[in-house]
C-alpha cells in the first residue's frame, strides 16, 4: 500500500512513465512500468545498473544519481544505502520537479523499508524476485506454493503466482496466462 | 593545455572553451576501446577508463527497456557531476563541481561535437 501511494506521486508528473524499485540483486520492491514490459527483462536490467554503480563508485567516485538520456526518453536512476529508484520518462519531463518529487518518495520509501520485516541490500539471501502485493504485508523469506490466481489478497511472491501483478500510472493489471 | 589536437583548430577552441566554462575541472575525451583522444585536468586516464565501461554499460541498461540511441548522460556524486556524451564512437566526459551551471557545460560539449 505504502509503495503504491508513493509511486502514484510519480506517475502523477506529466512525462513520466513507468518507475521501478530495486532492492537487493535479483529483488524488485516495486513495479510501475509499462504493461509492455517484461518483468524477466528487469533482471537484465538491474545487474547493470548495478555493475555500473560498481564500476563508477570503485574507479573514479562514489554516484549516487544518474541520468540517462535516449532518443525520446531518459531513465533517472537513484541509489540509496537501501534500494534503487528508477524512473522512465519521456525527454519532456521537468527533471527538477521529477528531482523534487523523487527526493519525498525517497525519504518515503526510507521509512516504508525501515517498518519492513526482512533486511535488505546486506547480502542476505533474498526471493529472486519479489513484488508487493497490493494492500498486504511484504512476503516471508521462505515462499509458500504458488497461490491459486483467485486468491491476490493473499501475502505471496508475485514470482511465484500464476498470474503476475503489475502496475501502471497508480493501477494494477495482471498478466494473463 | 594538455589536449591532443592541433593547435589552431576549431575543435581545439572549442576544448578550450570547454576547459574555461565555470567549474569544469577536467575533460576526457576516448574512443570505444578507450584510448584518449583528447585530455584536460587530473586523473583523466582513471576517468576515462571508468567512462569506456560505463558508455557500454548505459547502452546495455537503456536496451534492457527497449531504448536506444544513447545521447548523454549525467551523473551526479555528492560534490562532483559528470556529464558525458557519445562522440566519434567514444564518449566525451567532463568533470564538474556541482555549482557548474550544466547548460553551459552541455552547450561547450556540443559545440566540440559539432566541429567534427
Amino acid at each position: 500500500m505504502a509503495f503504491e501511494s508513493i509511486f502514484a506521486n510519480i506517475l502523477d508528473l506529466p512525462g513520466v512513465e513507468g518507475a521501478l524499485l530495486f532492492g537487493n540483486p535479483g529483488q524488485i520492491l516495486h513495479n510501475a512500468m509499462p504493461a509492455f514490459m517484461p518483468e524477466e527483462a528487469f533482471a537484465d536490467a538491474q545487474r547493470r545498473i548495478f555493475a555500473m554503480y560498481e564500476t563508477m563508485d570503485e574507479n573514479f567516485l562514489p554516484c549516487e544519481d544518474y541520468t540517462l538520456n535516449f532518443e525520446g526518453h531518459i531513465l533517472i536512476l537513484r541509489k540509496t544505502d537501501d534500494c534503487l529508484l528508477l524512473v522512465l520518462g519521456t525527454n519532456k519531463l521537468n527533471q527538477s520537479s521529477l528531482r523534487m518529487v523523487t527526493n519525498m518518495a525517497i525519504k518515503r520509501i526510507a521509512t516504508h523499508l525501515a517498518e519492513m520485516p526482512t533486511p535488505r541490500l546486506n547480502g542476505t539471501a533474498h526471493p529472486p524476485v519479489v513484488i508487493e502485493p497490493a494492500k498486504t504485508p511484504p512476503p516471508a523469506a521462505s515462499e509458500p506454493e504458488p497461490a491459486p490466481a483467485q486468491q491476490q489478497s493473499a501475502p505471496v511472491a508475485a514470482a511465484t503466482t500464476q498470474r503476475k501483478a503489475r502496475y501502471y500510472r497508480g493501477q494494477v493489471y495482471y498478466d494473463e496466462e | 593545455m594538455n589536449i591532443e589536437l592541433p593547435r589552431g583548430t576549431a575543435a581545439a577552441g572549442a576544448y578550450t572553451r570547454l576547459i574555461q566554462t565555470d567549474h569544469v575541472l577536467s575533460f576526457v575525451h576516448c574512443s570505444e576501446e578507450g584510448e584518449i583522444l583528447a585530455q584536460e585536468g587530473d586523473e583523466v586516464e582513471i576517468l576515462a577508463e571508468a567512462l569506456t565501461y560505463f558508455h557500454q554499460m548505459a547502452a546495455l541498461i537503456g536496451e534492457s527497456f527497449g531504448l536506444e540511441g544513447f545521447e548523454e548522460a549525467r551523473i551526479q556524486g555528492r560534490s562532483l557531476s559528470i556529464v558525458a556524451m557519445p562522440h566519434q564512437g567514444g564518449l566525451l566526459g567532463v568533470v564538474v563541481h556541482v555549482k557548474a551551471r550544466l547548460a553551459s557545460v552541455i552547450e561547450e560539449m556540443r559545440s566540440i561535437i559539432g566541429t567534427h
